[in-house]
């Protein structure tokens, strides 16, 4: 089969690989008909996630048609087997469904989905191993991902989720990360009636957000970015717009909000903050050497500009330890930190309701809709041409 | 009621984690920092793994706990097994695992040793050869098999299970495995403890560490894998993708 494969920093190609295979109980494999590419793969592209090996096949945002499965559907263990044909969206946290974590529907933090092997990495930097997930990194799993053809589905009597066929790919592929992302980043902002809630970055995760805060009651929402076209259709939700290369974003916030603050700030950003900011700068030099993964800068800056009292919520991935982190305003303005990777398979049934009623249309963010075998240009260019490559969706 | 620490296995004792020495705590912070030099000269993706496992080891050096301390000299609970064994030196390892079964369903599995291979990595095989004794065959560094008769010391159902190897073994060693229904009623926690008496002292366990042969990293692999087996019916795995073409 053909799959997008990692080489090496800013090198991704198109190769022939074997196609996968049962090899558990429970697994699937499925023959993709879609899959996009994520704000998330670009920290892979640029190298600044750890544990990446040369041939990596990328992509955990996927869906497609169920060709195989393994002996625990066919004996329809749990009573919820998958059969041959269906047409189904992947979380891309891969979750087992009956450990502690699982039965507390924190699927990202799933106990049993990270081989035992691959978590020794995570045990000793994060001090636990968070859950498997496809196509990102060994500390996270080395799952072979979804931008290919087929992609072996672990435990996909528990993950893969069956879509009505009235509703096409790409108003239900988003199920699969970014909805679900923007959506539970929304939900950790504990909005309250009358509440500002200020989202930094208008990236695909950005403007679900922006329009998951309105789903759930904000009263305003300010999205800050520099790319026009990203804050244009953050305006075109509803939102408020800062251009963070025009104004002083904490001056903004401050003053659009009476000094009070905006009640909730989402870091919707991760690790590589843009701007010229001089934190910023000294983190781009601290990641180019390589003794630090991550610039935190939109994380420091959110932390300061929320209100006392209000809610920081974090969807944006962060890799290691961070320097300067304004530890004194969390503690003396009574901060609420939430952020996780997202536990997809909570959001699928709640989110695909909203997308039948029509209350939010997933397509919007797409920009692109390419064969697999454009991939190196399309990384290349939703890394270096953001304005204008918001969203691929590519179609082995 | 939650168990006291008097029942704890050797190595799991709840005593103050900060087992380093002042003078330790700034070699290992020194170290990290030297790590952190050493990434920053060769940048790119390694460099930045390597980085952050610098920053480990300062955090270690700032807290004072060091796991990896067992590498460089014998604790005390090495020299407690060595000195009870009779062995001129031991290594003790212990790790526990949270499994979400009750704890007779975990021991079950565990008291029928032919089960033990499924999720023993380097285990190839257990034959039960009599009523307390078993036969095992490992596979060690190289891939070389070596095998040793063990006999069981202790069998209380449901709640422990302990053997030892018999005398003149190749490779000398007692195991003690203590299951318990764990508080809240979430499921059981299962204990573990190895001690065995290394092949070449201390060298041949670095040695073996460093082929990830080690049974610290072992130990805590194999209780995973045995989690993943109970509470999911099958061992994840992220194996090498299959060459036949899809029908
Ligand atoms: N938690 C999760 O489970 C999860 C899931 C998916 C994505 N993510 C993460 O969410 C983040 C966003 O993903 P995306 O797909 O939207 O990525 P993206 O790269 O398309 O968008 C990021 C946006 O942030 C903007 N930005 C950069 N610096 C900024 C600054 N200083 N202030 C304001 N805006 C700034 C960029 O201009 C860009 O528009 C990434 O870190 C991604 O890894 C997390
Ligand atoms: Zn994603
Ligand atoms: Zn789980």
């Amino acid at each position: 089969m053909r799959a997008v494969r990692w080489h090496g920093k800013l090198d991704v190609r198109v190769d022939t690989v074997p196609d996968p295979e049962i090899v558990n109980p429970r697994d699937a494999i499925i023959k993709v008909t879609s899959t996009a590419i994520c704000g998330s793969d670009l920290h892979l592209y640029d190298a600044v996630i750890p544990t990446m090996q040369k041939g990596d096949i990328l992509g955990h945002e996927f869906m497609g048609e169920v060709v195989d499965v393994g002996s625990a559907h066919k004996e329809k263990l749990n009573g919820h087997g998958l059969k041959v044909g269906q047409r189904v969206v992947i979380p891309f946290t891969i979750a087992c469904g009956s450990c502690f974590f699982c039965e507390k529907q924190l699927w990202s933090c799933c106990d049993n989905s990270n081989p035992a092997d691959n978590q020794d990495i995570p045990d000793a930097l994060m001090g636990h191993s968070p859950s498997g997930l496809f196509g990102y990194s060994h500390m996270t799993g080395g799952y072979a991902g979804g931008q290919a053809e087929y992609v072996r589905v672990p435990f996909a009597d528990t993950g893969a989720f069956a879509v009505p066929d009235h509703l096409e790919d790409e108003q239900v592929l988003f199920l699969t990360d970014i909805f679900p992302t923007g959506y539970m980043a929304a939900e950790n902002c504990a909005i309250e009636k009358g509440d500002t809630v200020a989202i930094w970055g208008a990236g695909p995760v950005g403007q679900f957000a922006i329009r998951s805060a309105f789903l759930l009651g904000a009263e305003r929402v300010i999205a800050i970015d520099h790319n026009p076209a990203r804050l244009r259709l953050a305006a075109g939700a509803g939102a408020d717009t800062l251009n963070f290369e025009e104004v002083d974003v904490l001056d903004a916030l401050a003053e659009t909000t009476a000094g009070r603050g905006p009640d909730s700030c989402m870091d919707a950003v991760g690790m590589e903050a843009h701007g010229v900011a001089i934190d910023n700068v000294a983190d781009l030099a601290k990641q180019k050497m390589g003794i630090a993964f991550d610039r935190p800068h939109v994380l420091r800056q959110a932390i300061i500009a929320c209100r006392k009292g209000g809610h920081v919520s974090v969807p944006g991935v962060y890799g290691g330890v961070i320097d300067n982190f304004p530890m004194g305003a969390v503690v003396n303005k009574g901060l609420t930190i939430k952020s996780g990777q997202t536990h997809v398979h909570r959001y699928l049934k709640p989110l695909l309701d909203h997308i039948e009623a029509g209350r939010i249309d997933p397509r919007v963010v797409i920009t692109h809709r390419l064969p697999l075998d454009a991939a190196p240009m399309a990384y290349d260019q939703f890394k270096n041409n953001q304005d204008e490559f918001r969203k691929v969706v590519l179609k082995p | 009621m939650a168990s006291s620490s008097a029942v704890a296995p050797p190595g799991t004792r709840l005593g103050p984690r900060q087992n380093l020495e002042t003078p330790e705590r700034v070699i290992s912070a020194l170290g990290g920092t030297v790590l952190g030099l050493v990434a920053a000269k060769r940048g790119g993706v390694s460099g930045a793994l390597l980085g952050a496992l610098g920053a480990a080891l300062v955090a270690r050096g700032a807290t004072g706990a060091a796991p990896v301390k067992r590498l460089i000299g014998p604790g005390p609970d090495d020299k407690a097994a060595a000195k009870r064994q009779g062995w001129s030196s031991a290594a003790v390892f212990s790790r526990a695992v949270a499994i979400n079964k009750p704890a007779s369903e975990v021991y079950a599995f565990f008291r029928k040793f032919s089960n033990l291979p499924t999720f023993m990595e380097n285990i190839a095989e257990i034959v039960e050869t009599g009523d307390k004794h078993s036969r095992w065959t490992v596979t060690g560094p190289g891939g070389v098999k070596v095998s040793w008769d063990a006999v069981l010391t202790a069998d209380e159902p449901g709640r422990l299970i302990a053997w030892k190897t018999l005398p003149g073994s190749t490779i000398e060693n007692t195991g003690r495995v203590e299951f318990r229904d764990a508080p809240g009623g979430r499921g059981s926690e299962v204990h573990a403890t190895i001690a065995y008496k290394p092949p070449g002292g201390t060298a041949g366990k670095l040695v073996a560490k460093l082929t990830q042969r080690e049974p610290g990293i072992q130990i805590r692999r194999d209780l995973k894998r045995l989690k993943m087996l109970l509470e999911t019916g099958e061992i994840a795995t992220n194996a090498p993708q299959g060459t036949t073409p899809k029908s």
